[in-house]
């Protein structure tokens, strides 16, 4: 029958009850050997290894710290110890025919217990109580619970090999921050000790690291294992200096169409630059130039790469492009006074339309218009936005007619325009 | 060694052929789990290696009261949960948290046959890292807010409101699926 679930919760549920994925082959392996190695750690062997191992060292403390007149006992020490190591070696190569046999490692373990006396100034009564029972019993109870197969792993390790440190690095160079990720690869090792180069330290098995500045970086790895220490590196880890993407936008106000416009790039070592205006049109100048040709509001992005391939990229949100006639705008008609001329200086809130002038937006820096007729006689001209024309030449009403003006000008900002029109000169009926 | 209380008596003695009958019975299913923490599969296999190293280790402590295999799942969940938060350190989880949009939802019902296992765990991969534990937990793996809220350090109303929109985005693209589904089949028969 088709289940059918009103909850999400209960479709997922029943979908991941059972849901599996198969996992690589050589993932078993992994785990077996670090249960080997943590099983080899934690049993009886290993502590006795690890006893012989601390007894030397304080013994040779003593040699070499004792005072003259213990000299003649110590050298006997010396002596007493070489053969305890030598019984601890044979002890482990016997164990498998010995398994149990208390006797053969009771001696040993005694005579390591005096020299432990010795060194940390304990009685008999208390390293009796503390030591001897303990690792005695813990050799044998392992020994009779192991089979056969770890024994013999357990003998095989017993003669160590020493650690192989090995890594890679998933990028040798890279830009700042750059981060390392490391791969361990390292064999017969169970503690590690990275060295970054920068003053950073891991202990992780397998770190990643971010280098926040440039500069060429070793990395090394000391790997500790039952069999030593032994360290590797990788030379010249190349962090580079990061792109720094620097433009100025100059403009404070809407551009208009058709209007050149120039973003300065502070940019420092540019390999390449790429522009992206958001019109579908590019550039691959240092210096942004362009012009839109549509009014619109655009995205231009600039991306810049570093000689090492690093980049970088800076945006322009929000750019308004609009055209000239959104900004300033004639009528197409106007109708001159008949009795008379008046003034050019208009006021915009009459009603009359008796003077030519343009309605515009913002301010005007520059300004030039030119009225010709047909005949191409310049009837009028002005430099000043707030004077428009009263229809008249040289004091005489001019007739009804079409009239061409040419204007062009400079809005603050830099907004440059300059196009041309007509308009049509009526006569009011009287 | 086919009996489960064997099994497990012989794995808290570190019997080697036992940890491998067990990992044979569980990998696969335990890899599924994993998947919907982390989808890069190399990485799930991380952690699925250390859930496993922990099960062998911490066996010790199963005291046989509840399910093993209950016990287990926990293991590998807070293994996935631990990785998350060394993460979360690195910052290697940069998801913008924004609200979600909500979108109406009549009666909608879910087939089983509608959707394939690997599609869900894609939907669930698709979440942001935070919606993603919190539904994982919440949905599939059974935890209680207050669980979630203490596993993942974050308060129990972050954890709720966080499981709310998961579930709407989970709704949403389910609804994606679904169309995409339906043009294929349209064009399929067209």
């Amino acid at each position: 029958m088709e289940k059918e679930f009103k909850n999400i919760e209960d479709l997922f549920k029943s979908k991941f009850e059972d849901y599996q994925v198969q996992p690589s082959d050589k993932l078993w392996n992994n785990i077996d050997s670090k249960l080997k190695i943590r099983r080899f750690l934690n049993s009886g062997l290993s502590k006795l290894f690890g006893l012989s191992v601390t007894v030397a060292i304080i013994t040779l403390a003593i040699i070499n710290f004792k005072s003259n007149d213990i000299v003649n006992n110590v050298s006997e020490q010396k002596n007493d110890k070489k053969s305890i190591l030598t019984k601890d070696i044979s002890a482990q190569n016997n164990k498998n025919k010995d398994i149990g046999n208390q006797s053969s490692n009771a001696p040993f373990v005694d005579q390591a217990l005096l020299k432990l006396d010795k060194a940390g100034h304990k009685n008999e009564a208390e390293r009796e109580k503390e030591f001897a029972p303990i690792i005695i019993s813990k050799s044998i109870k392992q020994i009779e619970n192991s089979d056969a197969q770890i024994q013999d792993e357990q003998i095989n390790l017993a003669v160590p090999s020493p650690p192989v440190p090995v890594f890679s690095l998933d990028a040798k160079d890279g830009c700042a921050p750059f981060t390392v990720k490391i791969k361990n690869l390292s064999k017969a090792a169970f503690t590690y000790e990275w060295d970054f180069g920068d003053g950073n330290q891991s202990n992780d098995f397998m770190p990643q690291h971010t280098y926040r500045y440039p500069g060429i970086y070793r990395i090394s790895l000391k790997a500790k294992g039952i069999g030593g220490t032994a360290v590797s590196y990788i030379d010249s880890v190349i962090v580079h200096e990061q792109a720094n993407a620097d433009i100025q936008w100059p403009y404070e106000n809407e551009l208009l169409t058709g209007q050149k416009i120039q973003i300065p790039n502070y940019s420092k070592n540019i390999a390449k630059v790429e522009w992206n205006f958001g019109d579908e049109h590019f550039s691959h100048d240092k210096n942004g130039q362009h012009i839109f040709k549509q009014k619109g509001e655009y995205t231009i992005c600039m991306k810049i790469w570093s000689e090492n391939g690093c980049v970088d990229s800076a945006v322009i949100n929000n750019i308004k492009v609009v055209d000239i006639n959104e900004k300033i705008v004639f009528p197409n008609a106007f109708t001159p006074n008949m009795d008379g001329p008046v003034s050019g200086y208009y006021n915009p809130a009459d009603v009359y339309n008796d003077v030519f002038y343009p309605k515009y937006k913002g301010e005007i820096e520059e300004y030039e218009l030119r009225i010709f007729s047909k005949f191409g006689v310049e009837v009028f001209k002005s430099n000043d936005v707030s004077y428009g024309w009263n229809g008249y030449y040289h004091n005489r009403l001019m007739p009804e007619d079409v009239y061409v003006y040419i204007v062009h000008g400079k809005f603050e900002g830099n907004q440059k325009f300059s196009f041309k029109g007509d308009v049509t000169l009526l006569h009011k009926n009287k | 060694m086919k009996n489960e209380q064997e099994l497990i008596e012989q794995c808290k003695k570190q019997n080697s052929k036992a940890q491998k009958i067990l990992y044979d019975r569980y990998a696969g299913l335990f890899l599924g789990i994993c998947m919907r923490y982390v989808y890069e599969r190399s990485e799930a296999e991380d952690i699925l290696q250390e859930g496993f190293l922990k099960i062998f280790t911490k066996i010790k402590e199963f005291e046989g009261r509840g399910s093993f295999e209950g016990w287990m799942k926990r293991v590998i969940v807070n293994t996935a949960i631990t990785h998350y938060h060394k993460n979360l350190k690195h910052n290697k989880y940069h998801y913008d948290i924004g609200d979600v949009q909500e979108t109406k939802f009549e009666n909608e019902t879910y087939k089983d046959s509608e959707f394939t296992g690997d599609e869900l765990l894609k939907v669930i991969n698709s979440l942001p890292e935070g919606y993603k534990m919190i539904f994982n937990l919440y949905a599939i793996e059974g935890y209680k807010h207050k669980e979630i809220s203490a596993l993942l350090k974050i308060d129990i109303n972050t954890s709720k409101s966080q499981y709310s929109r998961a579930k709407k985005l989970i709704r949403k693209k389910l609804g994606q699926l679904k169309r995409e589904a339906k043009k294929e089949k349209d064009t399929k028969s067209a």
